[in-house]
């Protein structure tokens, strides 16, 4: 029977399962699958009432991504859904080492909570990195990355080198792939260093907030000039990247405080000046000392999206001219939304990465389920302590009821307001901010600040994307075309 | 629509007729609305759900709150109807969801979706037994004694004598 039943606004026989939203004009659709369309009113009727002509290109379009329900190609549905899923049947990649806690810089937001500069008890001992190292090689992932985080990482040196020497050895012996990355403020940045890691390549990471006067009032640094450090590093690295690899080439986040707001032109030349190919305008997270700083550099949601908006504008109107320079953020989405492929972002998936994705390793031996999560033990707030390398085992750890518990918490299908939202085939939440800011790693999506920032800029995309030159733009960022 | 404003209260009330509407399809609605106003629901005789919506403290009102309060309870009765919609979509399209999720995670890899079926390697995996069987036997043809542990005498052959040897 094809004809509209008494009370059921669509053809049963023909319209397959969807979520929608308004998009600008348009109604967005989208599946399961991460297939996604954008109709006008008279196509979303005619959809609706299965009376597009079976010729058009809408209903074509609509066919080849699934929402046409007597005419699914279950065998592509299959593998894109398996594409974009991948990572639930992989182990734990990500691994995070805290080498140290302390710190020579006093950042404004220190999400890390770092320590003192003098305090050598918050360095990692060797044979805490060993057993890290043992314990990271027990994943059932078949790609690793260790990245070493902070503090400072380039205060406990020697560590580091271990480490990557070490994990080197590991990497032969139990047949993995391994890439490792540096988070660094650079001001411990030497030649030697330098050349050890692009030897290892070892991929470099830094925090560059824009302008000088920006950043150095972001990131205080008693010992020099911040922002000229990491200028004078990024530069030479690039250029030895460049050189010896043309791959792993060093990278910056940005991280928005108050005073960054209505500065996002001069933040955006200062990435493009240095020939970054990406800026990551990332929102300030309640977290560690920016739970302290609120009132001083703290803004509200809003504001935020008003400035990624306006930010995203200027980015898409320097590629316009020929000035190839992306956001990040959009970069993850789109790549989401344009590809068959995920990239897998721990914090952009479902379930989210704590503990089955990634894993964070604190100097002293304790193992959390995310950066973020550590970011609480440090104020003595354990609710994410998965155990310890030198007590647990690899199996306890992941059989922790931490990770089971976060694994819950953040499988979209199963929150309220996510599992019919028409971005849930692209979005993901985190539990450690739900936490934070709502009291419960089960958030309350209407009211959450994090959700209203993925559901704006995710919103952004979607009506820029209407226009072709634009839409151009986004395929080149995600390499689909 | 039947509706009573309280503007003291800052709140509407009405009620849903659950013929139409299923408490599923209302507690989606009033979960929508968690961010805008304070939500109560109650029992309204057999078939009704009493929906009260009271905007929170901090709402924008502007100097019109009957007007307000009437486009909140529009905006809700709609969000109604968007909820019935998905819920008839969920049910509708259940089982063609869970087989294409089901074979995405647990059937076949993503990589080997478009391989061949798993029965072709089972056909050559036979195949190359076969032929290694037949290797054997012709190995066992051409060696001198075709059974030289005498691994293919029966045991009762075998022990014939000295089964005899002990009834005796």
């Amino acid at each position: 029977m094809t004809k509209k039943e008494l009370g059921t606004p669509y053809i049963r026989e023909k319209v397959a399962y969807f979520r929608e939203r308004k998009a600008g004009n348009k109604m967005l659709i989208t599946n399961d699958a991460g297939g996604y369309a954008l109709l006008n009113s008279a196509a979303y009727k005619k959809f609706l009432a299965g009376s597009l002509a079976a010729n058009s290109a809408e209903h074509k379009s609509l066919q080849k991504q699934g929402f046409i329900r007597d005419a699914l190609d279950f065998q592509a549905l299959i593998k894109k859904y398996g594409q974009k899923n991948y990572f639930l049947k992989q182990g734990p990649s990500l691994h995070i080492i805290v080498v140290t806690l302390r710190c020579n810089h006093k950042c404004l937001y220190c999400h890390a909570s770092a320590g003192p500069e003098n305090n050598e008890g918050l360095d990692m001992a060797i044979d805490t990195a060993k057993m890290t190292v043992d314990t990271i090689f027990r994943t059932t992932a078949q790609n690793i990355t260790i990245e070493f985080q902070g503090g400072e990482p380039l205060l406990n040196w020697g560590v580091i080198k271990f480490i990557i020497e070490y994990s080197k050895e590991k990497e032969k012996i139990d047949n993995k792939n391994l890439q490792i990355s540096l988070v660094s403020n650079f001001s411990l940045m030497d030649d030697k260093k330098l050349n050890f890691l692009v030897k290892n390549k070892v991929s470099l990471c830094t925090s560059l907030d824009g302008p000088e006067e920006i950043h150095n009032k972001n990131r205080f640094y008693s010992a020099g000039n911040s922002h000229k450090n990491v200028i004078t590093w990024l530069k030479k690295s690039d250029d030895l990247y460049k050189k010896k690899y043309d791959i792993c080439r060093p990278g910056a986040l940005t991280t928005i405080t108050k005073y960054s707001l209505p500065h996002s032109k001069a933040i955006i030349d200062q990435y493009v000046s240095l020939g970054l190919p990406k800026i990551y305008l990332r929102p300030l997270n309640p977290f560690g000392v920016a739970k302290k700083t609120w009132e001083q550099i703290g803004y509200s949601i809003d504001d935020f999206i008003k400035f990624y908006k306006k930010s995203l504008n200027y980015i898409i109107s320097l590629n316009l001219k020929g000035k190839p320079i992306q956001e990040a953020l959009a970069v993850t989405f789109l790549t989401k939304i344009l590809t068959d492929r995920d990239p897998n972002h721990m914090d952009y998936r479902s379930p989210c990465g704590a503990g089955i994705g990634q894993i964070a390793y604190n100097y002293n031996g304790d193992v959390y389920t995310c950066d973020e999560g550590r970011m609480f033990g440090r104020i003595g707030d354990d609710i994410f302590k998965m155990g310890n390398v030198k007590e647990n085992s690899y199996q306890e750890l992941m059989n922790s009821e931490v990770v089971k518990s976060m694994c819950i918490a953040s499988c979209l299908e199963a929150i309220p307001g996510c599992s019919d939202c028409a971005h849930k085939p692209y979005c993901g939440v985190c539990p450690v901010y739900n936490y934070s800011e709502q009291g419960s790693i089960f958030g309350q999506m209407s009211t959450n600040g994090r959700c209203k920032i993925n559901m704006a800029v995710f919103d952004y995309l979607f009506e820029k994307m209407q226009n072709k030159k634009i839409e151009e733009i986004f395929q080149k960022w995600v390499g689909a075309n | 629509m039947d509706y009573k404003i309280n503007d003291k209260n800052k709140e509407i009330i009405y009620s849903v007729n659950t013929n139409l509407y299923s408490l599923e399809v209302i507690r989606g609605a009033a979960f929508v609305f968690t961010d805008r106003a304070h939500i109560f629901l109650q029992n309204d005789g057999k078939k009704y759900i009493k929906a009260c919506i009271k905007l929170k403290e901090n709402s924008e009102i502007g100097q019109n709150i009957d007007k307000k309060l009437k486009s909140l309870a529009g905006e809700f009765n709609n969000e109604m109807l968007n909820q019935a919609l998905r819920k008839e979509l969920g049910e509708q399209n259940k089982n063609i969801r869970e087989y294409i999720v089901s074979q995405a995670l647990f059937g076949a890899s993503p990589e080997s979706v478009n391989q061949k079926p798993q029965k072709d390697s089972d056909e050559e995996l036979d195949k190359l037994l076969e032929k290694e069987l037949k290797a054997l036997e012709e190995e066992e043809k051409k060696s001198k004694t075709k059974d030289p542990h005498k691994i293919l005498v029966p045991w009762e052959k075998k022990n014939k004598s000295k089964s005899k040897k002990i009834r005796k």
